[in-house]
């Protein structure tokens, strides 16, 4: 149970916490606005999709919920381009796709938490669970964001590069759900690294909340990958001066 | 164009085979069957019933599948062209004893578990 939790939730929130920190070394001068504009529209959508959770599952011949969280994946890489394009509005769309990635992460661990077999198990190895998976979460997060407060100094093009993979990280996450919805051609597997780099060792896991790796990813994977990570590299190559006129 | 060769037309495209249809139960945090049997190179449909009251999540790493079932209720999902071989599968929220495994047959060895099936 212990075990258990401290993975569901370092899992749903490592992703998160990434985006997170590298938004928040983005916008380090203006957390307060942005930890504002975040709030609000998370808790709106966190609300709103765990309440009718069920009645969300049963749309679209039962892929109702695969259909609205690759909404939202896409709504966030795409909040994320504008935001990286626009410095005039970067600041609220950075919030509002942090926002997006919030919902589903947030639902999942909802429906963890109260799940109804939950009330017989020991609420203790619960609570420890949660506490140890948001622990470990956020230490990575806060390494991660110093790392990063220190490259978008020295070397904007790694920052660029790292914003972009956390972005296209997302455009994977909702591909594979249309795909397993049958939304979405998959085509041929491109390549098998399970031997090498399973999903599930430590590397692999921080990698799929880093860049969404894939042991077996599909070709419409990476198209949408590929198209992905060139578009936001492209709308990000404005941010240095974009800070600039943001500080 | 005149209707008729429209109609023609659409006649002659080929027809989309509906994938196979699999089922999965899950009952007391356990997959029914353990073992799936489904060929390899043919997409297919798994729905998977979970006769619990809590959630449970149908994982797969080998796969790339994840999809949160809730207590008493269905879900479908589209799996394959799979390559032969071995692809585990297991109930996130309960990974201890939800574990299953779903085995692609090369067309032979699905013809004759086919045959052994109906015998």
């Amino acid at each position: 149970m212990l075990i258990n939790t401290v993975l569901m939730f370092l899992r749903e929130l490592l992703p998160l916490f990434l985006l997170l920190a590298t938004l928040l070394a983005w916008h380090s001068n203006q957390w307060r606005r942005f930890t504002l504009l975040l709030t609000l529209p998370a808790i709106l959508m966190l609300a709103l999709f765990s309440s009718n959770m069920l009645w969300i599952s049963e749309q679209l011949d039962g892929f109702g919920l695969e259909l609205l969280y690759s909404l939202l994946y896409a709504g966030c890489f795409v909040l994320l381009c504008m935001a990286a394009a626009k410095g005039v509005v970067a600041l609220p769309f950075s919030a509002l796709a942090c926002a997006c990635l919030l919902s589903i992460n947030g639902s999942n661990l909802l429906l963890y938490i109260w799940l109804p077999g939950q009330g017989n198990a020991d609420p203790s190895a619960l609570l420890l669970g949660m506490a140890l998976g948001v622990g470990i979460g956020s230490s990575i997060a806060v390494l991660w964001y110093y790392l990063l407060t220190e490259l978008k100094q020295l070397h904007i093009l790694s920052y660029r590069l790292l914003l972009s993979l956390l972005g296209v990280r997302q455009i994977m996450m909702a591909s594979a759900l249309l795909i397993q919805s049958d939304w979405l051609p998959a085509g041929p597997q491109l390549w098998q690294t399970e031997q090498w780099l399973p999903e599930q060792s430590e590397l692999g896991f921080f990698l799929q909340a880093l860049l969404g790796y894939e042991a077996t990813p599909v070709l419409s994977q990476g198209v949408a990958y590929l198209g992905g990570l060139v578009l936001l590299l492209w709308c990000s190559r404005n941010l240095k001066n974009n800070r600039r006129s943001a500080q | 164009m005149p209707w008729q060769h429209i109609t023609l037309m659409s006649l002659a495209l080929p027809v989309l085979a509906e994938p196979m249809l699999f089922e999965l139960q899950i009952k007391d945090h356990l997959f029914h069957p353990s073992v799936l049997y489904v060929p390899a190179g043919e997409k297919i449909k798994l729905l998977v019933l979970n006769q619990d009251p809590s959630p449970e999540e149908f994982e797969s790493f080998s796969l790339n599948r994840e999809k949160v079932i809730l207590g008493n209720s269905k879900a479908t999902l589209f799996i394959g062209p799979l390559q032969p071989g071995r692809y585990q599968f297991f109930g996130e929220y309960n990974p201890d004893s939800a574990q299953g495994v779903l085995i692609a047959l090369p067309e032979a060895q699905w013809q004759q578990h086919r045959a052994d099936n109906a015998n």
